[in-house]
């Protein structure tokens, strides 16, 4: 944060289909945002086609649906992309989109050097975090740093890496591991960079870092400026960048110690019930942000736990960082409570853990070779099952009730979220048919050719960035993702993680219930999601109760899990489902189970839905057994199994 | 193309489900059949079982044979267990296969219904399908002995230690094929496979089999093609074996 700078106002926006983002993004504009945060829905960020398979329930659902590069275009049509600062959360098929990008900029005259934004591909994040990944890593790897050395020499201006400890620690990571993951990640990227012949400081100016503003305060500030000392003091020691003598800001090798940091306001603290209160809590962390000299900020919307977030909730969120900006008066002062006491030992505590956590991991051999032996994953999980404990013993407490209680407003409080929901079932329908438009106006030939092409340039060494340009004007996201994991796989199988300290804490969780003779439970995550958090504290719950686990992993379909569930005749299947249309999935597998003639298994469910949803799910398909963090018991599912499965 | 049927497919997970849960368990009136072919894969922990199986499966599916995999892990001392393996089979291409059917066991303890049963289990699977592979984690780990009820035995090493430890490992006399898993973070490989040639390979056991060493890497798919070879030229010898004997 800079005096006379403030930090730009980035607002979520991407839903639907294109037309409807470009709605928002005007609509934004009017609200007095300076710049967008696009979010692509799942499909688009696991490189399939909106027809996939596995998109159903999930088109234009999380963020806008990106097939073509039709889309892209349409998306931006009567924005002025070369005046605004564009943020791009996607990883794993960063380099397919950030190509339709500048095919489009090139289709309305702008020149490449005048694009201002930034793209997150940061596929090593991905690795531990949400799980978004195409390929086996190094290839993962390979493409991202090949979109980041042509923006390097390219697009001067573009952020092309955005390392997040958001992620991580909205999984409930420590605050000092949500500073040492985006570093070794970082790290990472510099070494590769290094190895294709560019110089540091070439690139380390356009590295960009991406934290969480969390509910403690003192610790949120003090983490922003320990990772900026932690940076700095990265690139002196690893990398040799000296200690300016003179500060030319200009200075490319002293811009290279900057650490850039984006901060969004943490989602996980956002609370069902009681939604209007998450504004207070939205509030404060923004005022953190400021505090800890953020570059650019992101406040949730009181209802962003739900869904993208609505109108109203845009607006809200808009205001109420422009309120803490110009009304707070922090913002005049860069640092603002720098030297006091309790910051600065704070401050001092997580510069010295999050170095010694990137120690460990520089130890193991950098962040590729931990992420192989799970490493991050580990810490994160074990940090995660301690916070889950914390919260559910909130809700005995007599001075947190407010936490977790509901009231009679609460309903009307949604009223208009789930009036927009309801429109929003419709996407899926309008981009399928935008796509089917798409496909029957093109030459096939033309999109074998530039897919041989894909390939061809896939198995040598070269850049990628050229080839893809030339191949989105013809081909589709999951036609391009298709042909490279034709050359090079798909991503390797997920590693396993239990660790002996979350059993003990699950324990608690069960309270002490064992099933009486040997259980087996099948457990998947559907559809594209990778959040893994609901799904490793399920198969630990279920280990703990002295089940038999059968772990089918990641991205399901309601077909294979109902083919696994009947091969291993298994007596439960546990799915949980964070984003899309749960009771759309729920029911699918239920169908595909009765498909099979095991409608006898029992579906146990869990992950993050509305209110409604919910009360379809067990209402209309009699699936009792719910999880909903935040609200639902979990007490109650227990008692549900002693019913079934006896004391 | 053959493919198992819904029907057979639940009464055959049902049916191995009675199996692991009473042990002296069977079907009457349940004849051998002798034009199945049993394939068992060993090997210590971590040495790329599950993802050798991943490829071979694909490999023996491409010839339109049924497979049934079962794959055995030992469970932890409180009765639990994490079933994993499955997950490594994975593959866009196996996924929905009519022709595969998987199925994942714990091992329950020591003196389990599972190792008692696991013959009479294999018996059944072979009225399903025309290819049974079972992986165990085999000696010293699951004390289910499956060298006696399959017809070839697979034992996949990682090239780790030397010539000692060739000479070590319990169940190589009884294996009929070795493949040694090539990985990125062995360096000393190729010295490994050419040990192990030597050490293992080119044996003739009692049967008069030649034994066979492949070099393969599971997760790069290679060396798959000549294992397949390998494992063929077995279930000829058998076959030969068999001929003038009946």
């Amino acid at each position: 944060m800079y005096k006379d700078k403030k930090p730009t106002i980035r607002q979520f926006a991407g839903m639907g289909t294109a037309r409807h983002t470009n709605a928002r993004l005007k609509k934004i504009d009017k609200f007095g945002g300076t710049g967008y945060s696009i979010a692509m829905d799942l499909p688009t960020l696991y490189g399939d086609d909106s027809d996939a398979p596995l998109s159903r329930h999930e088109v234009g659902w999380d963020g806008v649906a990106i097939d073509t590069s039709q889309d892209v275009y349409d998306m931006f049509y009567g924005i002025a992309i070369d005046q605004k600062s564009v943020s791009f959360t996607i990883n794993a098929s960063a380099a397919d989109f950030m190509a339709r990008y500048l095919s489009v900029a090139q289709k309305r005259g702008i020149y490449p050097s005048r694009l201002r934004g930034t793209i997150q591909n940061n596929i090593y994040g991905e690795h531990y975090s949400q799980n978004e990944v195409l390929f086996p890593l190094k290839q993962g790897v390979r493409l991202g740093v090949d979109l980041m050395e042509f923006c390097a020499k390219y697009i001067p201006d573009w952020y092309f890496v955005s390392c997040q400890g958001y992620q991580p620690r909205e999984s409930l990571c420590s605050p000092a591991m949500e500073i040492a993951l985006p570093f070794a990640c970082a790290i990472g990227y510099a070494r590769k960079l290094l190895e294709r012949g560019l110089k540091f400081e070439q690139f380390a100016p356009r590295f960009s870092f991406f934290f969480d503003s969390h509910n403690n305060g003192m610790e949120e500030i003090a983490k922003y400026r320990a990772a900026r000392w932690l940076w700095a003091e990265i690139t002196h020691r690893l990398f040799k960048i000296p200690i300016p003598r003179k500060y030319d800001l200009k200075d490319p090798k002293l811009q290279s110690m900057w650490c850039r940091i984006h901060v969004q306001t943490a989602g996980c603290t956002l609370q069902r019930n009681r939604p209007l209160n998450n504004i207070m809590r939205v509030s404060n962390q923004v005022l953190w942000a400021i505090l800890g000299g953020a570059q650019s900020i992101h406040a949730n919307a009181f209802d962003e736990l739900y869904c993208v977030p609505t109108e109203k909730g845009v607006r809200i969120a808009i205001d109420t960082q422009l309120i803490q900006l110009h009304e707070s008066g922090f913002s005049d002062f860069p640092d603002a409570f720098g030297g006091a006491r309790a910051l600065e030992t704070e401050t001092e505590r997580l510069y010295e853990e999050a170095k010694r956590e990137v120690a460990n991991i520089e130890n193991i051999g950098g962040i590729a070779e931990a992420i192989k032996v799970a490493y991050p994953q580990k810490k994160i999980h074990e940090n995660a099952v301690k916070e889950i404990a914390k919260l559910e013993k909130w809700k005995n407490e007599p001075d947190k009730q407010y936490f977790s209680a509901k009231d009679e407003y609460q309903e009307s409080e949604l009223a208009d979220i789930v009036r927009e929901l309801e429109e929003r079932r419709g996407f899926e329908k309008e981009q399928l048919e935008r796509l089917r438009a798409f496909k029957k106006d093109r030459s096939e030939i033309a999109v074998q050719n530039t897919l041989d092409s894909v390939k061809l340039a896939a198995e040598r060494k070269e850049n990628l960035m050229p080839v893809l340009i030339a191949a989105v004007k013809v081909a589709t996201t999951g036609e391009i993702h298709k042909a490279l994991r034709e050359v090079w796989g798909g991503p390797e199988a997920m590693p396993l993680i239990t660790s002996r300290l979350s059993r003990e804490a699950t324990l608690k969780l069960t309270g002490g219930y064992k099933f009486t003779v040997p259980m087996r439970v099948l457990i998947a995550k559907g559809g594209h999601d990778g959040h893994t958090v609901g799904f490793y504290a399920m198969q630990d719950v279920f280990r703990a109760m002295g089940a038999e686990v059968i772990h089918l992993g990641l991205r399901t379909t309601p077909e294979v899990i109902a083919k696994a569930a009947a091969e291993e005749d298994v007596d439960m299947v546990g799915i949980s489902a964070m984003i899309g249309y749960a009771p759309g999935f729920f029911e699918d597998i239920q169908k595909c189970l009765q498909e099979v003639g095991r409608r006898d298994i029992e579906i146990i469910g869990g992950g993050i839905m509305l209110p409604q949803d919910e009360k379809t799910i067990k209402e209309k398909l009699g699936i009792k057994n719910i999880y909903v963090p935040g609200t639902s018991d979990f007490g109650q599912i227990i008692s549900n199994l002693k019913e079934k499965f006896g004391q | 193309m053959k493919k198992i049927t819904w029907t057979q497919r639940n009464s055959l997970a049902q049916g191995l489900s009675l199996y692991q849960k009473y042990k002296h368990f069977t079907i009457p009136a349940l004849e051998e059949t002798n034009s199945c072919w049993v394939i068992g894969v060993t090997g210590i922990a971590a040495a790329g079982k599950s993802t050798l199986i991943n490829p071979l499966i694909k490999t023996l599916r491409k010839k339109v044979f049924t497979v049934a995999a079962l794959l055995i892990d030992p469970s932890s001392e409180d009765g639990s267990a994490l079933l994993a393996d499955r997950n490594e089979l994975r593959d866009p291409k196996l996924d929905l296969d009519d022709g595969l059917f998987v199925r994942s066991f714990a091992t329950r303890g020591v003196k389990s219904a599972l190792t008692v049963a696991l013959p009479k289990m294999i018996g059944f699977t072979k009225h399903f399908v025309d290819i049974v592979i079972v992986e165990t984690a085999g000696a010293g780990q699951t004390d289910v002995e499956i060298e006696n009820c399959v017809d070839t035995l697979v034992q996949v090493l990682a090239p780790l230690g030397g010539a000692l430890t060739l000479e070590k490992s319990g169940q190589n006399e009884k294996a009929h094929i070795f493949a040694v898993n090539e990985r990125e973070s062995f360096t000393n490989t190729k010295q490994f496979f050419a040990l192990a040639e030597i050490k293992l390979g080119c044996k003739t056991d009692a049967n008069g089999w030649t034994k066979k060493v492949f070099l393969v890497n599971a997760l790069e798919k290679k060396g798959i093609a000549e294992l397949v070879e390998g494992l063929w030229a077995h279930k000829e010898f058998l076959e030969n074996k068999k001929g003038p004997s009946t």
